[in-house]
């Protein structure tokens, strides 16, 4: 069967649904599609949201690598270059109702997900050969 | 008038959207103004002008959940999904705008269910997992998005009558 729910680490128990999740990740970055709005440039504040949420999507999928330096690596590069893309594109005031951004955003999500599991990987493999992986737990190597 | 030429004999009327008076001929009120004509007015026009992109988004929000099928749906809705791009392009340029807003809606939740099929399919079960909480998340921006342009369309729309 398959899960409904996000699980926050590999051994504890749900903590919130998947729809639940995305109302809470929506309410979050709603204030800063706003901050852009009231600033004159909605457009861009739709871009910034949306990417905003990606990343919040994208941490709480992998969230079980938080103990570990290259992920909030990985996950602070992927917000330097979404700020980059959001500040200096284009953004055209058009109306994409409903669902028409959707393909662009799941887009976003996969390729930031891949990344972060290839990168898991590529340490899951050099772990093995030096020995432990390196995370923040109770003086372990950084 | 000239204030030299007043009749002070007259009643003083306040004018309506005066909230407080300092002489005799008005009454102190703690009552909320009610809304004016024009008020009324530029919100039904805000709404009238905005209703399709509003009550899209607002049905995105609700069908950000419905779970996918299978690999004949799949096919089927691939195709559908791209008819109705073509279709939402050429409205596009003609320059129907209501019903481009109502194909490309059609044209979202037609291709969002093929996407998550196929990503189940190839072994991508977390991105499918994930899809409808992005769904909701760019539902929910799209929603105040068009909401906030209903809004500059209602300030616009009282600023100038």
């Amino acid at each position: 069967m398959q899960r409904t729910s996000v699980r926050t680490s590999e051994t504890s128990k749900p903590m919130i649904s998947d729809r639940a999740f995305g109302l809470v990740a929506l309410l979050a970055v709603l204030p800063v599609f706003f901050a852009f709005a009231v600033a004159g440039q909605p457009a861009r504040g739709r871009a910034a949201a949306i990417s905003a949420g990606m990343i919040i999507v994208v941490a709480r999928f992998t969230w079980e690598q938080r103990k570990c330096i290259w992920y909030w690596m990985t996950i602070s590069c992927f917000a330097c270059v979404h700020t980059a893309v959001v500040l200096l594109a284009t953004w055209q005031e058009k109306r994409y109702p409903g669902f028409a951004l959707l393909p662009i955003a799941a887009a976003d999500f996969a390729v930031m997900y891949r990344v972060i599991r290839f990168i898991q990987a590529l340490f899951k493999a050099r772990n093995r050969h030096s020995g432990g992986p390196r995370t923040f737990d109770k003086g372990d190597r950084y | 008038m000239r204030s030299a030429e007043l009749d002070l004999r007259s009643p003083v009327v306040p004018p309506k959207n005066v909230k407080f008076c300092l002489d005799a001929s008005c009454t102190m009120t703690t009552q909320l103004p009610r809304p004016s004509d024009n008020e009324k007015f530029c919100t039904a026009q805000a709404f009238k002008k905005n209703m399709v992109s509003l009550g899209l988004d607002v049905a995105s929000l609700g069908l950000s959940l419905v779970p996918t099928g299978g690999l004949v749906r799949t096919l089927a809705t691939t195709v559908t999904g791209i008819v109705l791009t073509g279709t939402s392009s050429a409205l596009s340029a003609v320059g129907h705008h209501t019903a481009e807003a109502g194909v490309a809606f059609a044209n979202g939740v037609v291709t969002s269910y093929p996407f998550i099929a196929v990503a189940e399919e190839v072994g991508l079960k977390t991105v499918a997992r994930a899809l409808p909480v992005v769904g909701t998340i760019v539902g929910g921006v799209e929603l105040g998005y068009d909401g906030w342009l209903a809004y500059q369309d209602y300030q616009a729309c009282s600023a100038h009558r």
